[in-house]
Formats: structure tokens, C-alpha cells, sequence
């Protein structure tokens, strides 16, 4: 139960700092996408079952949170969580280099999927410079694992989110 | 061994998924009103934590702006104290006129002038946040529903139209801006004859140099509609959001249509979003 609330928790923290603290921190504008980097992180250290299922309830939070547009986000979190839980069966979790790119392919699909289903539901997004965006940031996701991940990947190995096996608890 | 999955049952699932998502972005897109209490009570935890880090944020951005620009402000500094002798003597004679112009200050309470907009009723309220993502131009302020505050009202800052109110919470709301693409403002420009030609102002939301986010306002007209450089733009008061004769900004360049039937004004807003840091909610009644 207080893993749930800590992982909530940093989700909450997840969301505010994108449209505060990183007002300041923005390049032309480009943010980093917090809420899907948490997204990604958590189906880093999850099965693909599980991905999916955090991946959709992290990105329901976030539009809730925004409270417009209730399902863009849900389903696009859904498939990147389900896509890194897949791939990390495959990777070198421990390689920060590695990890940083795994978190830039996904957040740039992730931004794709996000401006296609926007676009397939009809909002008249401007997406002149999506590419641009897109890019922006992915680049930017990806400069922040070399600060976040070492803790969090910590956290889920041995810390307060780690995930005592059913023998472990017995 | 596990369970064989069935290809086409994944295929209907998948479908029935993607064609529920359509209808809820669709059923809940801008200015949509539905019963979100989860997204309100995530707002209630979280608006104070933003509220702080914006305080402190802008504490440090102001620190850093003098200390940039210490040798300037320096300088300025030996100027004034030449001139505050001077005005010293001044000062007196001034002091008469200076309590005239107090009286006249009462009736000024810092909000623009415009005949429409001084009936109804405006709320202060300080930005607390903005674009949560990358994809949106919104502010979000610390005055709700609680305030009076609902969707659609008009946001004006001290010179100009901000934008809109597109979702309420208890103690905060969030605001589109004229700067992005998915709000558009009935607009019409008066040229140097005083003539209003009529149009749809939409915003451009797109991105120019290093460390600004600064999105731009185009208007589309025939091309022998008489649009100059210099022409003021103002809210039409047609389209039921936004009260008439609001100033959004001024006409800065033109550019043509290659099919050469319309051409594209660029307008430059009034109001500097980048800086903004308070805004006047306009309270519109309803049926109004």
C-alpha cells in the first residue's frame, strides 16, 4: 500500500512541475513530458501486463488532471508502457546511456501516437512544427534520466519501491 | 503453457478501445462541462504546492534579472540621484496637483477602460501555472468556481484580451489563450478611415527564437479588404464569448494568399504573455 501512495506521489509531483519549475527551465516552449517519463519508468520495472495497466492509469490521471480531451493521453501512456515493459525484458536496465535512448524513442513515439489520435478525433491542432516538438521533448525526457533514474531504478531494485516477492513476505 | 489468444477477439477489443477514446476526447474537448471530482481533487492538492513553486520561481528570476544587470542598474542609480535633487524642488509645487490626480486614481481601479466591459463584474486573479504540456497555450489562476468564475468567460489583463476560462475547478481555473490555434476570437480591425472590416482572428502558437515561447495572432481577409500596418484589432462581440471593442493587438504586417484572393494579416498582441503575471476574469451573467 505505501508503495502505491509513494509511486502516486511522485506522480503527483510529476504533473506540477512541467507547467512551474519548468516554465523557467522550457526551450522555445518545450517542456519535458513528466507524467510519461513516470509512465515509462514505472513499466521499466514492470511486466508487460502490468505496463499496459500503469501506462493507462497514469495517463487517465493526467487527463483528468487537465480535464479536457479524457482518453488521449490514457491510450497513449497504455501502449508506450506497454511497449517499454516489452522491451525491457531485452535491455540493460542498469546502462544509463542505453536508457537515455530507450527514453527518447519512447517518448517520441509516444508524442506521435498522442498528435495522431488528436488528429484522427478531429482538434484542430497546430501541427506545422510537430516534428520539431516531438523531438524537443524526447530530447528533453532523455536529459533527465542521467538526474532520475539512478534514484528510481534504486528505489524499485532495493528502496521504498521495491516489490517483495511472495517468498520474501512469507 | 498459456492461454492461445484469440486474433480476432484482440482485433474487436482493440477496436471497441479506440472508438470509445475517440468519443471521450471528442465528448470532452474544450469548453466541455462534465463531473471530473478526481481532476478537482488532484487540483486541490496540488494548486498550493504550484502556487509556491511559482512564488519562489519568479523570486529567484527577479534576483537574477538585477544581478545580470548590475552595471545598468548602477548606472541609472547615479542618474536618478542627479534628478531627485531636482525634483525635490519640484515636489512642492507638484503636491498640489499630485492630490488631484489621487482623487482621479479612485476612480481608476487599474483595469483598462472599455464602455462594455465596465458593466460587468471583473475578478483578479494571479497565474499559477502554465501549459501543463508542451501542446497547450494555458494559464492557470487561483480564482474557481468558489469566485464565480465559469466556462467561457473572457480573461482580460491590464491592456488587452487574454483569452477564455476552459475549465473550472473549486479554487482554480485554467484559460486558453488567444495565442493558440484551438481558440479563435471574432475580431474586426478598424483602419486609418475608421471602417471595421470584419474576421475570424485565430492564433498561430508557434515557436521563434531561443528561450521564448511566444505564439502569434493572424486574421484572414479578401484582398481588397483595406488592412495597413498600424490598424488596431479588437474584438466584434460576435460569437457570444467575448464583449465588444476588447483591444487584442495591432496589425504588423500582411501577407498574401497564393491563390490571390485573400490575404493574411499578422497581429502582434497587446498584452505581453510572456510576462504575465495577474489577469481580470470578466464575469459575463448568464443570457446576457
Amino acid at each position: 500500500m505505501k508503495r502505491y501512495f509513494i509511486m502516486f506521489v511522485i506522480f503527483l509531483v510529476a504533473l506540477s512541475l512541467p507547467g512551474t519549475l519548468f516554465h523557467y527551465l522550457s526551450w522555445a516552449g518545450i517542456k519535458p513530458d513528466l507524467p510519461m517519463l513516470w509512465a515509462i519508468y514505472l513499466a521499466l520495472h514492470h511486466r508487460p501486463s502490468q505496463g499496459i495497466g500503469y501506462g493507462f492509469i497514469v495517463g487517465l490521471f493526467t487527463d483528468l488532471y487537465i480535464g479536457r480531451y479524457i482518453g488521449l493521453n490514457t491510450i497513449t501512456f497504455a501502449v508506450v508502457g506497454f511497449l517499454i515493459s516489452f522491451l525491457q525484458q531485452r535491455w540493460y536496465k542498469e546502462n544509463i546511456p542505453l536508457t537515455m535512448v530507450l527514453v527518447f524513442i519512447a517518448t517520441a513515439l509516444g508524442q506521435t501516437l498522442l498528435v495522431l489520435i488528436a488528429k484522427a478525433a478531429g482538434l484542430h491542432w497546430f501541427v506545422g512544427e510537430a516534428l520539431q516538438i516531438i523531438i524537443g521533448i524526447a530530447f528533453y525526457n532523455s536529459l533527465l534520466v542521467p538526474i532520475t533514474y539512478p534514484l528510481i531504478h534504486r528505489a524499485f531494485t532495493s528502496g521504498c519501491l521495491y516489490k517483495k516477492t511472495e517468498f520474501e513476505q512469507r | 503453457m498459456g492461454k492461445k489468444l484469440n486474433p480476432m477477439g484482440i482485433a474487436v477489443v482493440i477496436f471497441a478501445l479506440v472508438l470509445i477514446t475517440m468519443t471521450a476526447i471528442r465528448l470532452t474537448g474544450m469548453g466541455s462541462e462534465f463531473p471530473n471530482p478526481v481532476g478537482q481533487a488532484m487540483h486541490r492538492i496540488l494548486v498550493p504546492l504550484e502556487r509556491t513553486i511559482w512564488y519562489i520561481g519568479d523570486g529567484i528570476k527577479d534576483n537574477l534579472r538585477a544581478i545580470f544587470s548590475f552595471r545598468t542598474v548602477k548606472a541609472e542609480n547615479e542618474e536618478l540621484r542627479r534628478q531627485v535633487e531636482q525634483l525635490k524642488s519640484d515636489n512642492l509645487e507638484l503636491k498640489q496637483k499630485i492630490l488631484a490626480g489621487l482623487r482621479y486614481e479612485e476612480l481608476d481601479k487599474g483595469v483598462f477602460q472599455s464602455p462594455t466591459l465596465d458593466k460587468y463584474e471583473k475578478i483578479g486573479a494571479v497565474v499559477i501555472n502554465r501549459n501543463p504540456t508542451a501542446w497547450y497555450q494555458t494559464i492557470t489562476v487561483n480564482k474557481g468556481s468558489k469566485d464565480g468564475v465559469k466556462v467561457n468567460d473572457p480573461v482580460v489583463a491590464n491592456l488587452g484580451l487574454v483569452g477564455k476560462v476552459i475549465s473550472v475547478y473549486p479554487t482554480s481555473a485554467d484559460i486558453l489563450l488567444i495565442l493558440d490555434g484551438e481558440g479563435q476570437v471574432g475580431a474586426l480591425v478598424r483602419n486609418n478611415k475608421g471602417k471595421a472590416i470584419y474576421g475570424v482572428l485565430s492564433g498561430t502558437y508557434k515557436r521563434e527564437g531561443r528561450l521564448t515561447s511566444s505564439g502569434s495572432l493572424e486574421m484572414d481577409f479578401r484582398q481588397d479588404d483595406e488592412v495597413n500596418v498600424g490598424d488596431l484589432v479588437l474584438t466584434s462581440g460576435l460569437g457570444g464569448v467575448y464583449p465588444k471593442d476588447i483591444p487584442i493587438g495591432v496589425v504588423v504586417g500582411t501577407r498574401l494568399d497564393p491563390s490571390g484572393l485573400l490575404k493574411t494579416a499578422l497581429i502582434d498582441p497587446i498584452v505581453d504573455f510572456d510576462s504575465l503575471e495577474e489577469v481580470y476574469l470578466v464575469s459575463i451573467p448568464e443570457g446576457s
